[in-house]
């Protein structure tokens, strides 16, 4: 796998992050084909499933101390600690927890970056992986993040120009 | 970390997504009962004798429920249903709506009052503090709810309030 010179992270519209909880996609550049949550999110789900999801989003979002696996949950084995997944029927959206700013360690960040469709039972290894390598690199990805507060991405207009709110970027070593 | 300029809620997009959040909330809340109680989904669907894939579709996908069929569901359990307004002081929508689990909650702090006099009678953060606390009326209802838990023991208080206590 190779990543990335940059990444991107644009807060979803409509859900504004709490003092506690934010969540944000994932956009590299240039792109990657399995990075692909928010495109699909935008144009392929129909708005029945989006609303669905909307829920799940905004129940994470806002609650606390309650584990809900049919909602979203992540996974205990090694290596997965920090791998996330949103679920409504077959319909998977994959991501990674992380704490992006030293300054403000109580603040969770859930960075979307796959969507998929459930077929067995148990999650995509292959999918599971590339989220956990995202989550390996998060420690850069955090980084970045936490520097480039204000700075634009530089690609931002390719796509979804409406759809982001802010976006940080930064190039990785 | 620098957040985004606050921006409306999903849920002020129209009016049957602001729906969809209170009836996700509203089945959120009626999952947890038949987790932590004698009634399953199973149960619920012979109660209200439909099929169970009928209840099924209707907790995968809440759209179209009416109010008649959310009391129907409550009352099959054996609960109730209020509908609460509030004044959160966000008119422009920008945290969506706070969800049903925060104010039960506050109502089981408080004891669980069913009527004005219960919930005169029980130990009130604003008894307590009366001067302080003269909210004017234009104030949420909500706020001053919240405001009357938590505080019955002095560990919860500021300082700044443990001195007026």
């Amino acid at each position: 796998m190779v990543f990335p010179q940059i990444y991107c992270v644009g807060w979803l519209e409509g859900h504004s992050p709490s003092q506690r909880r934010g969540l944000a996609w994932l956009l590299p550049r240039p792109s990657l084909a399995q990075v692909d949550a928010k495109k699909t999110y935008y144009e392929e789900l129909d708005a029945a499933v989006r609303q669905n999801l909307k829920n799940r989003f905004d129940w994470w979002l806002r609650t606390f101390g309650v584990t809900k696996k049919e909602y979203c949950h992540g996974w205990d084995e090694e290596g997965y600690e920090n791998v996330w997944v949103f679920k409504y029927r077959e319909h998977r959206i994959f991501g990674f927890l992380c704490h992006p700013d030293p300054a403000e360690p109580g603040f969770l960040l859930c960075v979307l970056c796959s969507y998929t469709i459930k077929e067995g039972w148990e999650a995509d290894k292959t999918l599971k992986d590339l989220i956990a390598a995202f989550a390996v690199n998060k420690k850069k990805l955090t980084a970045a993040i936490a520097v480039h507060e204000a700075a634009s991405c530089p690609h931002r207009n390719e796509e979804h120009k409406t759809n982001e709110a802010t976006t940080t970027t930064s190039t990785l070593d | 970390m620098k957040r985004p300029q606050p921006q409306a809620h999903w849920t002020e997009t129209n009016l049957d997504d602001y729906k969809s959040r209170i009836t996700f909330d509203f089945l959120d809340q009626l999952t947890g009962f038949m987790e932590a109680g004698p009634v399953n989904q199973k149960g619920l669907a012979i109660k209200l004798g439909i099929g169970e894939s009928a209840v099924s579709q209707i907790f995968n996908n809440p759209n179209n429920l009416t109010l008649k069929t959310i009391i129907k569901y409550a009352r099959a359990l054996g609960l109730k249903v209020s509908l609460l307004a509030y004044d959160d002081n966000d008119p422009d929508n920008t945290r969506g709506p706070i969800g049903s689990d925060v104010f039960n909650e506050c109502w089981v702090r408080q004891g669980k009052p069913s009527d004005a006099f219960d919930l005169k009678a029980s130990t009130s953060f604003t008894d307590q503090f009366p001067a302080r606390f003269a909210f004017p009326t234009a104030i949420s209802a909500t706020n001053v709810f919240v405001g009357n838990f938590g505080v019955t023991n002095n560990e919860v208080l500021t300082p700044d309030l443990r001195d007026a206590a």
